[in-house]
């Protein structure tokens, strides 16, 4: 399962020096941001290089040759998801190395080295927008899901606005008032714990639907 | 003998198109070919055996187990080409190689390299920029590199030249010499066949049209020529398909001795090629 992580490293290897540089334009132009850059560049980036993967297997039409090999159909379902975690884990490294690099030769920009509040963060957006476009790619292939992720992006922008509106005209309601009063009184390490069990949870679900679909799917 | 591909009675529908409960059974040691038109259910009977579409009915039993349940255990020991190169384009012929070999329990590194030396394959070139026949060469590579007993093909040879459709016959010919293999190949291209093919399977519409033994084939049909007078006095039932032209007829027989008997020297027969086999049979209804 992991050569086929690796697959998809080495077919996009010039989407990753494209996203070298563009951490580097993100690291600039984000500076108003504040510790919010590093969830956008990582949803950004982790969002294109699974996406330029799952193209990469449309345009090969290498459905046929996966399935034609001794290869569980759950193993390349897998295979794609956890690649979206080497992908973060890659993101964050640059990032990182990035922080220390403009910090040491001294150049004049903000940095916001990574802390744990930040990189949860960004799993959590990463996550929540693979969790939901893998099952529609295992289901409908690429074509059909660059059609459902254009809604997806309207309904997820759309979405997180009416979602603060809401909060903010329900903030007596008990459950809006529960939530915003367990982020006010627990640690960052139990908000941290609570928000990981969630995305597990959330991914493995997603995964299980991705699977049950793509194992019924002909090609 | 020992059975590595049976197939009975499957069946597979489709909105225009269905497979209307097919056999096949191939021995080992053997290479069936598999002939018919464009759109017979070439394609869909061999995407059926490899499981990447499911059956409606009927049975797939490959090395006496069954091709869904034993998926992986099977795919171990068969090895493919396909009609179009399904490798991903942007590797090199050796990141391609180290993606799929650990897939295979029983991968063997000098197989490959004497394959790829064979056919001056170049390792560190990128598969899109290889030319088609090339390709063809890079997947039968693969499927020759981990021990494969049976190896299916879905037309290998079409939009190839004629110099790497022999190469390749050439190798299976090679291949088969070991009497544990047995090949299924699917092409349109009788004559890839007439070489090489031990049996012929064709298939029309859905159904499987023939099945036998191509030298018993190429031996007892006959392509009889007669005039415009006979036409009239044939009895059809002898028949498979009836041509008929300007100065007379022309038509497939399957039995040319019986022909020659009934007819005698109002006819003259040839050898039909496997090419008139096929096209006899598939016309069928619209000439008789």
């Amino acid at each position: 399962m992991f050569n086929l992580v690796i697959k998809d490293i080495l077919i996009q290897k010039k989407q990753l020096i494209f996203s070298l540089v563009y951490l580097v334009f993100i690291l600039v132009t984000f500076q108003g941001m504040g510790e919010a850059m590093f969830p956008m560049g990582l949803v950004a980036m982790a969002y294109m290089l699974s996406m330029t993967a799952c193209a990469y297997e449309e345009k090969n039409r290498s459905d046929l040759l996966l399935n034609s090999l001794p290869i569980k159909r759950e193993s390349i379902v897998a295979s794609k998801y956890l690649s979206v975690f080497v992908y973060t884990l890659m993101v964050t490294a640059l990032y990182e190395a990035m922080v220390i690099i403009i910090n040491i030769l001294n150049i004049p920009l903000k940095t916001f080295p990574l802390s744990l509040e930040m990189f949860i963060g960004g799993l959590v957006a990463v996550c929540s927008m693979t969790g939901i476009y893998f099952p529609i790619y295992f289901k409908f292939g690429y074509m059909k899901m660059r059609v459902a992720n254009f809604v997806l992006f309207f309904l997820f922008f759309f979405g997180s606005s009416y979602m603060t509106h809401f909060l903010n005209s329900n903030h007596d309601s008990l459950l809006v008032n529960g939530i915003i009063n367990f982020f006010n009184t627990q640690s960052d390490i139990t908000i941290s714990l609570v928000l990981l069990i969630i995305i597990a949870v959330y991914m493995l679900l997603s995964f299980l639907l991705s699977a049950w679909f793509y194992n019924r799917r002909e090609f | 003998m020992e059975t590595i591909l049976e197939i009975k009675g499957l069946k597979k529908s489709f909105k225009d198109f269905s497979l209307k409960g097919i056999d096949i059974t191939i021995e080992k040691g053997y290479i069936m070919g598999f002939v018919g038109p464009n759109g017979a259910g070439k394609t869909t009977t061999i995407k059926l055996i490899m499981n990447l579409m499911k059956k409606d009915e009927g049975v797939i039993k490959i090395f006496g187990l069954d091709n869904v349940k034993h998926e992986l255990d099977i795919k171990q020991k068969i090895g493919f080409v396909y009609d179009e190169n399904n490798y991903y384009e942007e590797l090199t012929i050796l990141e391609m190689k180290r993606v799929v070999a650990p897939f295979y329990k029983t991968w063997d590194d000098n197989a490959f390299n004497k394959y790829i030396g064979e056919f001056r394959l170049p390792l560190k070139k990128k598969i899109k920029d290889l030319s088609k026949g090339m390709k063809m060469k890079f997947s039968l590579t693969v499927a020759l590199s981990h021990n494969a007993q049976l190896l299916i093909m879905d037309e290998p040879t079409s939009g190839l030249d004629p110099l790497v459709r022999r190469e390749l016959l050439e190798i299976l010919s090679q291949i088969i010499q070991d009497e544990n293999k047995a090949v299924f190949f699917s092409t349109h291209i009788t004559t890839d066949l007439e070489k090489i093919a031990d049996y012929i399977t064709l298939i029309n519409d859905g159904e499987i049209v023939l099945c036998s033994d191509k030298d018993e084939l190429m031996n007892n049909y006959g392509l009889v020529r007669g005039g415009k007078e006979l036409l009239y006095n044939l009895n059809t039932k002898d028949f498979i398909g009836i041509k008929e032209n300007q100065f007379g007829f022309e038509a497939l027989v399957k039995d040319k001795n019986q022909a020659q008997k009934a007819y005698k020297d109002k006819i003259i027969i040839e050898k039909p090629s496997l090419e008139d086999i096929m096209l006899y049979y598939t016309r069928r209804c619209q000439n008789v």
